[in-house]
């Protein structure tokens, strides 16, 4: 039954016209025995919603957007690429901030699932939350490349050896996605000077990139109480990242470079 | 001039994140929750463990430093003064287990945020690992201090 399913299901894919057959074979593929029949409680929205239904994909954000086309048009979520990459859908599941695209939805249907938008934020609407704050902490920690002689941009690579690139595994592939920052309680408590783990890492990505050569200036300016030193090693953002990544560690070498690294005045141009 | 631009970018940040607050608090948003739906863990329940215990053990110290200056009689008096009360033994040994409960968890929590400042056991697994370490030695340690 599976087999001919795929090989239904590409057969069919060429003839997008026919929507309807491949979505339902793509089903049965995806739900052989996953029933969709949860209640979601979402917050904001103020609505208790259950729905029994045999049919719909097995994430989180497959029900939600089940529940905006057949329940209620005006439940308000932000999602792109549905794979996990785009860091849009991120909310607080069950307690955890995950994205909604790869959470599964529970088989177990006698336990109710909760919905929160991103804990500590301001919500714009629904599940949406006011993520300015958050870029513009990104923004303010320089997140390109700087070169202290310029002469050479654009001519040919910047050469980086296989060592130096591996440092930056487990760094470069952060989405953005706040789930980290939002869920350590002490961005919760200082969002506005606190930069968060999420940032703290591409900071600390932009540190060890060889390529870079403002490294003593990136340091010095998490030189206060605040942007740095606010974290308490809680390693709620290390549980919490969908990707498998670990802020917590990233900020512990921070703080070790900022006890070891010689404040230099950078040269006036 | 480098610093001059410097100085410009953070105003520009300054004044971004100034906008946030401002139009946030105009439009009078309401604030996800935080605490009330947060699923605890192990590590989160230990952190706020290790703060609990710092701030009940130095405001203990505090207090006792502050009734040394304040309370009339020296500390030899009171010392023989609690010598003659009679406690039974159940709640001396309850009493001791729950004074050095919080030293105990409190020293080998450090050793484990000490390690961490070294770099040293942030995976996951380690972090639980190192964490049931941190609780049976505790425990252990209470114990021992208790029943001497």
């Amino acid at each position: 039954k599976m087999f001919a399913c795929i090989s239904f299901t590409r057969s069919a894919v060429a003839f997008r016209n026919c929507r309807t057959l491949v979505v339902s074979c793509v089903y049965e593929f995806a739900s052989v025995s996953i029933l969709c029949v949860c209640k979601v409680i979402i917050k904001y929205h103020k609505i208790l919603m259950t729905f029994s239904h045999p049919r719909c994909g097995p994430m989180v954000l497959d029900a939600l957007i089940k529940i905006k086309n057949e329940m209620d048009l005006t439940l308000t979520f932000r999602r792109s690429c549905r794979e996990g990459i785009c860091g849009s859908c991120a909310m607080n599941i069950n307690g955890g901030n995950t994205l909604a695209c790869l959470n599964k939805i529970d088989t177990n249907t006698s336990k109710v699932m909760k919905i929160y938008p991103l804990p500590r934020m301001y919500v714009v609407k629904d599940l949406v939350p006011d993520m300015s704050n958050f870029f513009a902490q990104y923004k303010s920690i320089e997140p390109y490349l700087k070169k202290k002689d310029e002469s050479k941009q654009g001519k040919e690579q910047y050469l980086q050896s296989i060592e130096d690139r591996q440092k930056l595994d487990g760094l470069y592939e952060c989405l953005l996605c706040a789930c980290c920052s939002t869920s350590c309680p002490s961005y919760w408590w200082n969002g506005d000077k606190y930069l968060g783990p999420a940032v703290l890492t591409q900071a600390y990505r932009w540190m060890i990139d060889s390529r870079d050569d403002f490294i003593e200036e990136r340091l010095s300016k998490l030189q206060d109480p605040f942007s740095l030193y606010r974290c308490h090693t809680i390693m709620n953002c290390t549980k919490t990242c969908p990707k498998g990544l670990n802020p917590g560690k990233a900020i512990a070498e921070i703080k070790k470079m900022m006890a070891t690294y010689k404040e230099k005045r950078s040269s006036a141009i | 001039m480098c610093q001059f631009y410097t100085c410009l970018k953070n105003m520009w940040f300054l004044c971004e994140m100034s906008k946030f607050w401002a139009k946030n608090t105009r439009l009078n948003r309401p604030v996800s929750p935080h605490i009330s739906i947060y699923k605890w863990s192990i590590p989160m329940m230990m952190s706020i463990s290790h703060r609990g215990t710092g701030v009940a053990l130095s405001s203990g110290i505090s207090a006792f430093a502050l009734a040394a200056l304040v309370l009339p009689e020296s500390y030899p008096y009171y010392l023989d003064l609690i010598h003659s009360m009679t406690f039974g033994p159940q709640f001396l040994a309850f009493s001791k287990f729950a004074l050095a409960f919080p030293v105990a968890y409190h020293t080998f929590n450090g050793i484990r945020h000490l390690a961490w400042d070294l770099g040293k056991g942030f995976k996951i697994p380690e972090v639980y690992r190192s964490g049931y370490i941190v609780v049976a030695l505790t425990v252990l340690t209470s114990i021992g201090l208790a029943t001497m």
